[in-house]
């Protein structure tokens, strides 16, 4: 008996990978839909997105990769189905270079259903490449002079959904989206210096970080990896890509719990035969 | 004796090299079956496009069994596909409308002055000339140190003045806010004490205080643990959600 | 509308005699003028002696970023530095994109001398160039294509296979192979070996559980609305993360900043030490 659970501490890895792949492959084929907790941060981001005053702009600042996109596709995609609906104009901004095209395609995913059109709902400012702080120092200044067309080459000033937004007090919130600490220069550049509400989607590994800034009421919204993008879809009543995956997500976290459990037992059980082997000596 | 075990395993073939062969065989029948049972279904360029990039991710996933020529050809291709997406997306979304329009169609003549300047990077390939690229970065370091003030002002000083809670109750306050109040400002104080390396920890009153910040620590890393998982969890959940429903269509 | 700032010091001067569109002939001139401008200042340059290279290093460090902190410090009413805030962004934002061939060049340099050295595993370098130019051909073919012609869904179609059939899923998966290593990972290293550990174990399990539904059906009896509420995982999750740990990481956070101030300062005023800092010139 003492064997078999010392043994628990050297599992097979292809075991271990296989038990992975199934935990998160069997709840994709038989989906259950279970009830996501919606936390006080995901509200807050919610209500935020709601309340934009009319007339102002939203920036969607995709800043994250391909890499990334598991958590962040599915909270940028909420949060823009959300606009889509409550009618508000945004424009896409990134300073990471991929993160516009994949921003874009989403918004025109989610366009088709709802009857919206680039240009007149929303424009895609594109990748900024160079230091982001200062440019975003000086997109707070004058956004038509930094961002002087889109992706597709229009001038700024030719879409409708640009009409009177000069600079930053034209923004009436900025949403930033990303897996990498990029965040603070938002904080350092729009937030702290012009006051510009500020919400973010970010990966479940430097979320941590972010609560600290949801405390002082620099953030008013924080949506953490892939439970924040089910969390907003629950409040905007919609299925998607995030409440889909929390069985998987589950499944997943008590397969990690489990295996932590069995290594410590393995680790236990060693120590008990060899303070049992040093006594008999 | 588990970890010799899987040295051996990727140092040599998993049993003869005719099985290895025959299983890689298969491997391809079977990708190739599925693709050709998709395409069957589905006659547009979507699913072909929909097929490379399951080969694409089945190839990266095959290093979690073994390191393999499959996986270092298409993390190789990566690096090139990611190269040149940046090139096209720096000229098209920076120096297409901010440089070359300007340019050339509004007659802006000083804007050949950035790229100029910018050569100077580029006299780090020779040896008597590299200290140019010194003084640009040189230059750059300074205007990012020089943001320093405004940055720290705009990050950290709202941090300070909401650390100050109140302690006690008063207002509409419940003892429970009260509580969490004490529990955060103890919290900052004791981590703080922690990490001020400027006192001695050995004197009585800092030791304590930076052993329970220690102890609250661990339950700050225990919460990024436990985030961490979710976070790797929820990148591989979306792979297999593209190639059970997107590329196989046996999810929804 | 476009939103002019207040002049900046000298800027209605500089921008009337020295940084004005030309035209015709006059525009070529001064092109090849400023090219002619720049190879003589290289040239002076090179001829400095070491000394006085050093100065010019720590005058040149030193003025820029006089620049922005002077912005910063000076009041807003007759600020006479903020005007060229935002032309300095749109410039740094240019050379930024320049700069991007030092990237390119390093790994084509790597890449080539496999190829020519015929190193073991050369044909991934030569995939590298193909995805390399294909990547290239790819995306600035979809974006010129004339509009309505039988070759732009061609272009199109091509740009898809490269970027939604390569580059995407490629990127992402790379990243999702971290979920089989943090589970490994998880499994071998973390034991418990002392109090702290059973301490970070606990939270992590808390945290792990609090954040699935799975972790909410566990204490689902407990009355949402009752006295002992706040043990119910999600609220105490919710609980750790918004209090404990935000407090952890705002002192984590105080630290980095004070560190990041005078790690700038040094670098500002050029008295930081090491191998970079103190080559020859």
């Amino acid at each position: 008996m003492v064997d078999l659970l010392i043994r628990l501490q050297h599992i097979d890895r292809r075991i271990i990978y296989s038990l992975v792949i199934l935990s998160i492959g069997i709840p994709i084929l038989i989906p259950i839909d279970l009830p996501v907790f919606v936390s006080p941060e995901a509200k807050g981001l919610f209500e935020a997105v709601k309340t934009v005053p009319e007339g102002k702009l939203v920036i969607i600042a995709a800043d994250w990769q391909a890499g990334t996109q598991g958590e962040c596709g599915p909270q940028t995609r909420a949060v823009i189905r959300h606009l889509f609906q409550t009618g508000k104009r945004f424009a896409i901004f990134s300073i990471i270079p991929i993160g516009p095209e994949l921003a874009q395609k989403i918004a025109e995913e989610e366009s088709k259903g709802l009857g919206k059109k680039y240009g007149k709902d929303w424009v895609n400012w594109g990748f900024k490449a160079g230091s982001p702080l200062t440019t975003l120092t000086s997109l707070a200044k004058n956004i038509p002079g930094v961002v002087k067309t889109d992706i597709n080459g229009t001038p700024i000033e030719k879409l409708p959904a640009m009409k009177n937004v000069n600079d930053i007090s034209d923004v009436g919130l900025i949403a930033e989206f990303t897996g990498s600490g990029v965040f603070e220069y938002y904080l350092q550049r729009l937030q702290g210096v012009y006051g510009t509400p500020l919400v973010q989607g970010c990966t479940a590994v430097i979320a941590p970080e972010q609560y600290t800034y949801l405390q002082s009421g620099q953030l008013k919204g924080l949506l953490v990896g892939l439970r924040g993008a089910a969390e907003y879809e629950t409040l905007s009543h919609v299925m998607g890509e995030g409440r889909r995956a929390m069985t998987s997500q589950s499944l997943a976290h008590l397969l990690v719990m489990a295996l932590i459990v069995l290594g410590n037992i393995g680790l236990y059980a060693s120590r008990r035969r060899r303070g049992a082997s040093d006594g008999q000596r | 004796m588990n970890d010799h075990r899987e040295t051996q395993m990727n140092q040599r073939p998993n049993g003869s090299a005719k099985s290895q062969w025959l299983t890689q065989l298969a491997l391809l029948v079977v990708f190739i079956g599925l693709c050709a049972y998709r395409i069957h279904a589905e006659h547009n360029v979507e699913v072909w496009v929909k097929c490379v990039a399951a080969l694409s991710t089945l190839a990266i996933i095959s290093f979690i069994y073994r390191e393999n020529r499959l996986y270092r050809l298409f993390e190789h291709i990566f690096i090139g596909a990611a190269t040149g997406f940046l090139v096209f997306v720096v000229w098209r979304d920076s120096l297409q409308g901010n440089w070359w329009e300007p340019l050339s169609k509004d007659g802006k003549w000083y804007l050949i002055l950035a790229p100029l300047i910018a050569s100077m990077y580029y006299t780090i390939y020779s040896p008597k000339h590299a200290w140019m690229s010194r003084l640009l970065i040189g230059t750059m370091f300074g205007l990012y140190a020089g943001q320093c003030f405004q940055n720290f002002a705009a990050q950290i000083f709202p941090q300070i003045s909401s650390s100050f809670l109140p302690l006690w109750k008063h207002g509409d306050m419940t003892m429970g806010q009260v509580l969490n109040n004490w529990v955060f400002v103890v919290t900052l104080f004791a981590v703080m004490t922690y990490f001020f390396f400027s006192i001695r920890h050995e004197r009585p009153g800092i030791r304590q205080t930076a052993t329970l910040g220690r102890w609250l620590l661990m339950i700050a890393f225990g919460a990024t643990f436990g985030s961490t998982v979710m976070a790797r969890f929820s990148l591989f959940i979306a792979r297999m959600q593209f190639l059970l429903a997107d590329w196989l269509h046996v999810a929804k | 509308m476009e939103k002019v700032a207040p002049p900046a010091l000298f800027q209605n001067w500089l921008s009337s005699h020295i940084f004005t569109p030309l035209s015709g002939g006059t525009f070529y001139i001064a092109l090849v003028g400023s090219v002619i401008f720049w190879c003589l200042f290289l040239f002076i340059l090179q001829s400095l002696p070491s000394p006085i290279r050093r100065r010019l290093l720590v005058v040149t460090t030193f003025v820029a970023g006089l620049f922005y902190s002077v912005e910063f410090f000076w009041p807003a009413e007759g600020n006479r530095l903020t005007g060229y805030v935002e032309p300095l962004g749109v410039f740094l934002q240019i050379m930024g994109g320049f700069g991007l061939g030092i990237g390119i060049i390093s790994l084509c340099n790597v890449h080539g001398k496999a190829i020519f050295r015929r190193q073991p595993g050369y044909y991934n370098s030569i995939a590298f160039f193909l995805a390399f130019v294909l990547m290239i051909v790819a995306s600035f073919w979809q974006h010129y294509v004339k509009p309505d012609t039988s070759m732009e869904a061609v272009a199109k179609q091509f740009y898809s296979f490269m970027f939604d059939g390569l580059y995407v899923p490629l990127d992402s998966t790379v990243f999702s192979l971290l979920a089989f290593f943090i589970v490994s990972a998880a499994y071998r290293a973390f034991r418990i070996r002392s109090a702290e550990a059973s301490l970070m174990m606990i939270t992590a399990f808390i945290v792990m559980l609090g954040q699935v539904p799975i972790g909410m059906a566990l204490t689902n009896w407990i009355p949402a609305d009752g006295p002992l509420a706040g043990l119910r995982l999600e609220r105490l999750t919710n609980w750790i993360l918004t209090g404990l740990n935000a407090a952890a990481f705002r002192a984590i956070i105080f630290g980095a900043m004070v560190g990041y101030i005078a790690m700038s300062l040094r670098v500002w005023l050029s008295l930081e030490k090491g191998t970079y800092f103190e080559k020859e010139l």
